[in-house]
């Protein structure tokens, strides 16, 4: 349990001088979730607990699996980085919809049990959505 | 304390490392169908299909990369602005149920969005 925190301390030391504390602290606890449940499906004596079960080389290629899934995004936040929304985007932001267009389009969703990014992508002419 | 005052502070809380739940309303969809067929540059067109890919991510991942917006007056919600460059987004995070709405037209960047 003591590991566990300085873990996840340590975590989010790394991470606190960009996003700020709390929510550094939040990010850190989602990381050693995702953790534990890459422990629990290694350890599983049905899974990858099961014996006979190479469990090095299996923890070698979920890292590779990280590496190459985190090579992608990198590549693809490089291409297009998000910036910072300056005064001029807030203000012309707000002036774009009031709130209770707002909290229509929350219900809306809600009611209708909103759509996928799938279906925003079927919406596209297709020569557009090819990988 | 308001969305807006606490802004990056939430209280760090335990709770299960899933993505939030990302839902589109048709609206959204249709008009960005719309905005997508009625660009004339074939490659700003794709620019604008990438960028909603990783715009799409980034809200099931990490929403939190934008900035608030308003309070609401609906359960203490947040609207949040997030930009993609071309692409702008307005959306609304439910940190409790860890949903996030896109509810409002995503648009392209104002500058971009005005005639030449």
């Amino acid at each position: 349990m003591k590991e566990d925190i300085a873990m996840s301390q340590t975590i989010d030391a790394l991470l606190e001088p960009n996003l700020g504390q709390p929510l550094s602290t939040k990010v850190a606890n989602d990381l050693d979730a995702l953790c534990e449940t890459i422990a629990g499906i290694v350890a599983m004596p049905e899974l990858g607990g099961k014996p006979g079960v190479d469990q090095k080389l299996l923890l070698q290629l979920i890292h590779e699996r990280i590496a190459k899934h985190q090579a992608k995004l990198e590549a693809m936040h490089r291409q297009y980085p998000a910036r910072p929304v300056d005064p001029a985007l807030r203000e012309w932001a707000l002036q774009q919809f009031s709130e209770e267009e707002v909290i229509a389009s929350i219900k809306e969703i809600r009611e209708t049990g909103g759509l996928t990014f799938d279906d925003l992508l079927a919406a596209l002419p297709p020569h557009l959505t090819r990988d | 304390m308001t969305c807006l005052r606490r802004s990056r502070r939430i209280l760090p809380v335990i709770e299960p490392a899933v993505p939030y739940h990302l839902s589109y309303s048709p609206r959204v969809i249709q008009a960005f169908a719309t905005l997508v067929t009625g660009i004339t540059d074939p490659n700003l067109q794709k620019q604008v299909v990438v960028a909603a890919k990783d715009m799409d991510y980034r809200l099931r991942t990490y929403p939190q990369f934008g900035e608030p917006l308003r309070d609401l007056s609906l359960e203490g919600l947040c609207q949040w602005i997030g930009a993609v460059p071309p692409l702008v987004v307005q959306y609304v995070i439910d940190e409790v149920r860890r949903q996030v709405f896109v509810g409002l037209p995503i648009s392209l960047m104002p500058r971009l969005a005005e005639p030449d």
